[in-house]
C-alpha cells in the first residue's frame, strides 16, 4: 500500500511540467482519448442509467486515465505518478469505509450496490454559512433530531464579534474553532453527542485554521471526518496534502471530496464522469479515506441538478460500487433555495438518481447552490432523510421515470430558480420551528410526490 | 486589557499604508525623535551601564515610542496604533510569571532585578539544524543532563526519509513532529521527562506546521513554550497571529520572539536600545506573551557579541528588567563556532552583561551566529549555565570591567572569527562525550576566565 511519504516522494520527484502545460497537454486531450477509446456516452432521455457495461466500462477508462494522467501537485509543479496495479490492488483491497461516531451513533460505513433495498448513510446538514451563532446551533439542533441522520455538517462562521472572518487570518481559528464548539453543543441538545460531524472543518478555508480547530479541546474526535479536496482537475497543492499529512497522523477520518466541474476542463457529461470516478479512486488510494464525498457542479448553473449532472450522479455511482467497496456519499447542489417547490423537485430528484445507483450516502441537497447566508433549515434535511429511503423501494429504471418526471417540473426553470428563504424567514429561531407557510408547501409536495408511487414517510 | 481579538481588530482598521512608508515615514522619524527627546545615548567606554535613572528613562522611551509608531500588519497593512495608557495598563497588569514544566521540573519563570543575586532561569540548547537523529538525541540528552537546567531548547531537522523539508510543505509537518517526539525521548534518556520546551517548533518555519505538530498526542503540553516572532522591526503577519490565535485558545504559553537589528532599520546602538525595550512591550501588548525570547544582532556581523550589541542588551534589559514584567530569556549570537576559545570570550561577555542587567533568564550563547549545521555541543550549553550563575555572584560595575578584558581579547577578531567544529567533529557521536582536545580547551578558557576572578564551577 502506498503510504502518504509515497505520495510525496511522488510529489517531489515526479515528471515537472507548468500548470498550463498539464491541463492543455496532459488533462484535456487525455479525457478526450480515454471517452472516446472506452465509448463513454452520454444517454439524454435516460439520467438514471441501467448499464452495467457501460458503467463498468467507465471504471477501467477511469483507471487508465488515471495512469496516463496522474494527480498535478501545484506545490511543487509536478505530476505524481499512480501506477494501474497500485488503483486496482486498492480497489480489491479495501473493504468498506471509516467508523465514525461515539457511543448510541457509532457505525461503520458500508458501501452499497445499484438497486439495492438497504437505506443509504443518511448526512445530514450543510456548511453554508450561518449569520449568527444561534442560527448555526437552530440548524443542528434540528439535525440531530432527524432520527434517521447517520452523521452531520455543521455550518461555517462568516463572521466572529461583528468582524469578517477572513481566509488565512487568525479570526477564522477562531471561527472554526467557535462553529465545532457550538456544534457539539447542538447536539449535545439533541440528545445525540454521539453523532459524527463529517464536514470539517467548515468554518476553515486554510489548513491553518483546520488543523488548529481539531485541537481536541475544541470538541472534535477522531471518529468525526475531515473533508481533504482535491483541486479541479486532478490537481492538489500544500494546503491539501498539509491537511491529508495532518489527519493521517493522528489517525482521523479523511472524507476524500471532489466538486468536478461540468463543462470545464473535464468537458461535457462522458468526460466529467471519467473525472469524477478517477476522483473516487485517487480518494480511495492516495488519500487513503474513510469515505468519498462527491457530486457534480455545473459550470453554467453552479448546481447539480441538471439532466446532465443527474446522468453523472448515476453512471458514477453504479461504475464505483460495481467495482469498489469505498463508500461515497452523494453531494447534490440544488438551484432552488428552501420553502420553494422547485428544491423538492430536484432533491428528490438527486436522491432517486444516487440511491438506486448505488451510492453508500447521501447528503442533505444544498439549496440555493449553497451560497445564501442563513439559506438551509432543518426540513430540507428531513425531506432528503425521508426521500433517500422512499427511494431504496425504487429500482433505477424506475428511478429513471421518475426523475424524467420531475425534470419535466424544474428543468426550464434552472437558470432562473428562485433563492427561496433564509432560516429566519422561515423558522422561527426560539423555538426551533418551521412557519406553518413552510409546512404547508412541505406537505403539498410530499402529496404531489407520493402522487407519483413514491413511498415517502411522516 | 487589549484580549487578541481587539488586537486583531486593529490590525483590521488600523490606518493603512504601504510597508515602505511605514519603514520610512512613521518608523524612522519616530525613532529619531524619541531617541533625541529622550536623551538616550550610547557609552562605548561602559558596555554594561549602571545608572538605574538611565534604564527607567530608556523605558519611558519606549512607551513613548510604541505609541507614536505601532505595529505594522503585513497581511492588512495597516498600523495597529495603541495608547500610552493602553501600553501601560498592560505593563501594570502583566504577572512577570510563566509556568513551564511538569512534575519535579515544574517551575515558575519569574522576574530578576539588575544586580540581583538570583540565579537567572538557566535556558539551554539552540534550534540548530540538525543532520542526524542520532546527533539530535545526544544533544537534548546532553542538555537534559545539566542538572541547572530550566528549560531547553531543541534542534531542527532538514529532511527526513531523504525528503528536503521546505516550509509549509507536508514534509514539515512529519519533520516537526519526529523532532518532537525524538526530543521527548532524549529528556526521558535524561531521567527529566518533565523538562519544558520553550522553542518550539524549531523544526517549523510556517504556522500550519507549528499547530499541526502541537497536538496533544506528539507529546508537547502547555506548559511548554511556542515562540511567535515578530518581524523586524515593529512587525507581524498573519502567520504569526494565527499562532497566537491558537496557543490562546488553549492555554499554551506563548513566548514572544524578537531580533531587534543594530545598523538596520533601527540604526545606532541608542536607537536601537529604544527598539529593543519597545519589543518587550510588543511582547505583552500585542504577542500576550507568557515569556519572551529576544535577541539583539548586528546587522552587519550577525552576532550579538560586538561592543555595541552588548551595550543594547545591558541598556534595554535594565530598562525591562526594572519597570516590565516580563519574563525574557536574553539570548546571544556568537562570532566563533564551537571549540574555539573566541566562542568562550563571547559567551562569557554576553552572559555577564545580561546577567547583571537583571535578565529573568539567560541562553546558551548560540555558536557561529547559528548557521553552521551541526554547530552545537553540549559543552557549550555546559558552560552558558555555568556562566550564567557565576554572573549573578556580580554587579553590573563589576561586569563591565571584566566585558571590557574580554572584548579586549575578541573584539578584533569579528569578522573574521572561526567557525568552529561540528558536533561530530569534537564530540564522539555514539556515546555522546567530548573529545580529548575540547575537554583541554573548556579547561584551559575556565582557568584563563578564574584568573581575572571569575569562578566557574565545574
Amino acid at each position: 500500500m502506498l503510504t502518504f511519504l509515497d505520495v510525496m516522494e511522488r510529489a517531489t520527484a515526479g515528471p515537472i511540467s507548468t500548470e498550463e502545460d498539464f491541463n492543455l497537454k496532459v488533462l484535456v486531450p487525455n479525457v478526450r482519448k480515454i471517452v472516446k477509446q472506452f465509448d463513454i456516452r452520454y444517454d439524454a432521455a435516460n439520467p438514471v442509467t441501467t448499464d452495467d457495461a457501460l458503467a463498468r466500462r467507465l471504471f477501467d477508462a477511469a483507471v487508465e486515465f488515471i495512469a496516463q494522467t496522474g494527480l498535478y501537485c501545484t506545490g511543487t509543479n509536478r505530476i505524481i505518478r499512480v501506477e494501474r496495479d497500485e488503483i486496482l490492488r486498492a480497489a480489491q483491497e479495501i473493504s468498506g469505509g471509516g467508523t465514525f461516531g461515539e457511543g448510541k451513533d457509532r457505525r461503520t460505513f458500508q458501501p452499497r450496490r445499484p438497486d439495492d433495498a438497504t437505506p443509504p448513510w443518511c448526512h445530514v446538514g450543510t456548511g453554508i454559512v450561518a449569520s449568527s451563532e444561534e442560527i448555526a446551533m437552530a440548524q443542528v439542533e434540528g439535525y440531530g433530531s432527524i432520527r434517521q441522520a447517520s452523521s452531520v455538517s455543521i455550518p461555517a462562521f462568516g463572521r466572529v464579534r461583528g468582524m469578517p472572518v477572513l481566509g488565512g487570518s487568525p479570526l477564522e481559528i477562531y471561527a472554526s474553532a467557535a462553529s465545532v464548539q457550538a456544534a457539539r453543543k447542538a447536539l449535545w441538545k439533541a440528545g445525540r453527542p454521539g453523532l459524527p460531524i463529517l464536514n470539517l472543518i467548515s468554518s476553515a478555508t486554510t489548513a491553518t485554521a483546520m488543523i488548529a480547530a481539531t485541537h481536541p479541546a475544541f470538541g472534535l474526535r477522531a471518529s468525526d471526518g475531515w473533508l481533504i479536496d482535491f483541486i479541479a482537475e486532478m490537481k492538489v497543492n500544500y494546503e491539501t496534502l498539509n491537511r491529508l499529512a495532518f489527519i493521517l497522523i493522528t489517525g482521523g477520518n479523511v472524507g476524500s471530496t471532489c466538486l468536478p466541474i461540468l463543462g470545464g476542463y473535464g468537458g461535457g457529461a462522458p468526460g466529467t464522469a471519467l473525472i469524477m470516478t478517477a476522483y473516487h479512486l485517487l480518494g480511495m488510494l492516495l488519500f487513503q479515506g474513510s469515505y468519498q464525498l462527491t457530486g457534480p457542479v455545473h459550470f453554467k448553473h453552479s448546481c447539480s441538478t441538471t439532466r446532465d449532472g443527474l446522468w453523472i450522479f448515476s453512471v458514477v455511482g453504479r461504475a464505483t460500487s460495481l467495482r469498489t467497496r469505498y463508500p461515497a456519499i452523494a453531494l447534490g447542489y440544488g438551484a432552488a433555495g428552501p420553502c420553494t417547490k422547485m428544491y423538492f423537485y430536484e432533491a428528490a430528484a438527486v436522491n432517486l438518481c444516487a440511491v438506486s445507483s448505488g451510492f453508500a450516502g447521501v447528503q442533505t441537497v444544498h439549496p440555493a447552490k449553497a451560497i445564501i447566508t442563513d439559506g438551509v433549515t432543518p426540513l430540507e434535511a428531513e425531506f432528503n432523510v425521508a426521500m433517500a429511503y422512499a427511494a431504496t423501494k425504487v429500482q433505477a429504471t424506475r428511478a429513471n421515470e421518475l426523475v424524467n418526471q420531475l425534470l419535466a417540473k424544474y428543468e426550464t426553470e434552472i437558470e432562473r430558480a428562485p433563492e427561496g428563504k433564509r432560516y429566519q424567514e422561515c423558522f422561527d429561531v426560539a423555538t426551533r420551528k418551521p412557519s406553518e407557510e413552510y409546512v404547508r408547501l412541505y406537505e403539498q409536495v410530499k402529496e404531489e410526490l407520493r402522487g407519483m408511487r413514491l413511498e415517502i414517510g411522516d | 486589557m487589549l484580549n487578541f481579538l481587539d488586537i486583531y481588530e486593529r490590525a483590521l482598521q488600523g490606518p493603512i499604508m504601504t510597508e515602505q512608508d511605514f519603514d520610512l515615514k512613521v518608523f524612522m522619524p519616530a525613532l529619531k525623535q524619541v531617541t533625541k527627546q529622550y536623551g538616550i545615548q550610547y557609552d562605548k567606554e561602559n558596555p554594561v551601564p549602571s545608572n538605574d535613572a538611565d534604564a527607567d528613562n530608556l523605558f519611558r522611551a519606549a512607551v513613548d515610542f510604541l505609541s507614536r509608531c505601532g505595529i505594522y500588519c503585513q497581511n492588512t497593512n495597516r498600523v495597529m496604533q495603541f495608547t500610552q495608557a493602553e501600553i501601560l495598563q498592560a505593563v501594570n497588569e502583566a504577572t512577570g510569571r510563566c509556568f513551564a514544566g511538569e512534575g519535579d521540573d515544574a517551575r515558575v519563570f519569574g522576574m530578576r532585578k539588575p544586580d540581583d543575586p538570583k540565579v537567572p532561569w538557566l535556558h539551554v540548547g539552540s534550534g540548530i539544524v540538525c543532520t542526524t537523529e542520532e546527533m539530535f538525541t545526544n544533544l537534548v540528552e546532553g542538555y537534559g543532563s545539566i542538572a541547572e537546567a530550566s528549560s531547553i531548547s531543541i534542534c531542527a531537522l532538514d529532511t527526513l526519509r531523504g525528503i528536503p523539508v521546505m516550509a509549509g510543505s507536508p514534509a514539515e509537518i512529519y519533520a516537526a513532529i519526529r523532532g518532537i517526539k525524538i526530543g521527548r525521548e532524549a529528556l526521558r534518556r535524561a531521567g527529566r521527562p518533565g523538562l519544558p520546551i520553550m522553542n518550539l517548533i524549531s523544526t517549523s518555519a510556517s504556522a500550519v506546521t507549528t499547530i499541526a505538530a502541537s497536538a496533544a498526542q506528539f507529546g508537547l503540553r502547555p506548559t511548554d513554550g511556542w515562540l511567535v516572532g515578530a518581524i523586524s522591526e515593529m512587525k507581524i503577519d498573519f502567520g504569526a497571529m494565527n499562532k497566537i490565535a491558537y496557543l490562546l485558545n488553549w492555554g499554551a504559553n506563548v513566548g514572544a520572539e524578537t531580533s531587534p537589528i543594530l545598523g538596520g532599520y533601527a540604526g545606532g546602538p541608542a536607537s536601537t536600545a529604544v527598539v529593543s525595550t519597545a519589543y518587550i512591550l510588543m511582547g505583552l501588548l500585542v504577542h500576550k506573551g507568557k515569556y519572551q525570547l529576544t535577541f539583539p544582532i548586528h546587522f552587519r556581523y550577525g552576532c550579538s557579541s560586538p561592543r555595541d550589541v552588548l551595550w543594547v542588551v545591558a541598556a534595554s534589559c535594565q530598562a525591562a528588567s526594572r519597570n516590565i514584567p516580563m519574563p525574557v530569556i536574553w539570548l546571544g549570537y556568537m562570532a566563533a563556532g564551537p571549540c574555539t576559545k573566541m566562542y568562550f570570550y563571547e559567551a562569557a561577555a554576553y552572559l555577564l552583561t545580561a546577567t547583571t542587567s537583571g535578565a529573568p533568564s539567560v541562553q546558551t550563547p548560540h555558536p557561529a551566529k547559528a548557521v553552521k549545521i551541526d554547530g552545537i555541543t553540549p559543552m557549550e550549553a555546559r558552560f552558558g549555565v555555568a556562566m550564567g550563575t557565576a554572573a549573578a555572584k556580580l554587579n553590573r560595575q563589576q561586569a563591565n570591567e571584566l566585558v571590557r578584558q574580554l572584548l579586549a581579547k575578541y573584539e578584533s577578531q569579528i569578522e573574521t572569527a572561526p567557525t568552529g567544529s561540528r558536533y561530530q567533529e569534537c564530540f564522539n557521536a555514539t556515546t555522546g562525550k567530548p573529545g580529548d582536545e575540547y575537554v583541554r580547551l573548556y579547561d584551559e578558557v575556565t582557568n584563563e576566565l578564574a584568573q581575572m576572578g571569575l569562578e566557574i564551577g565545574d
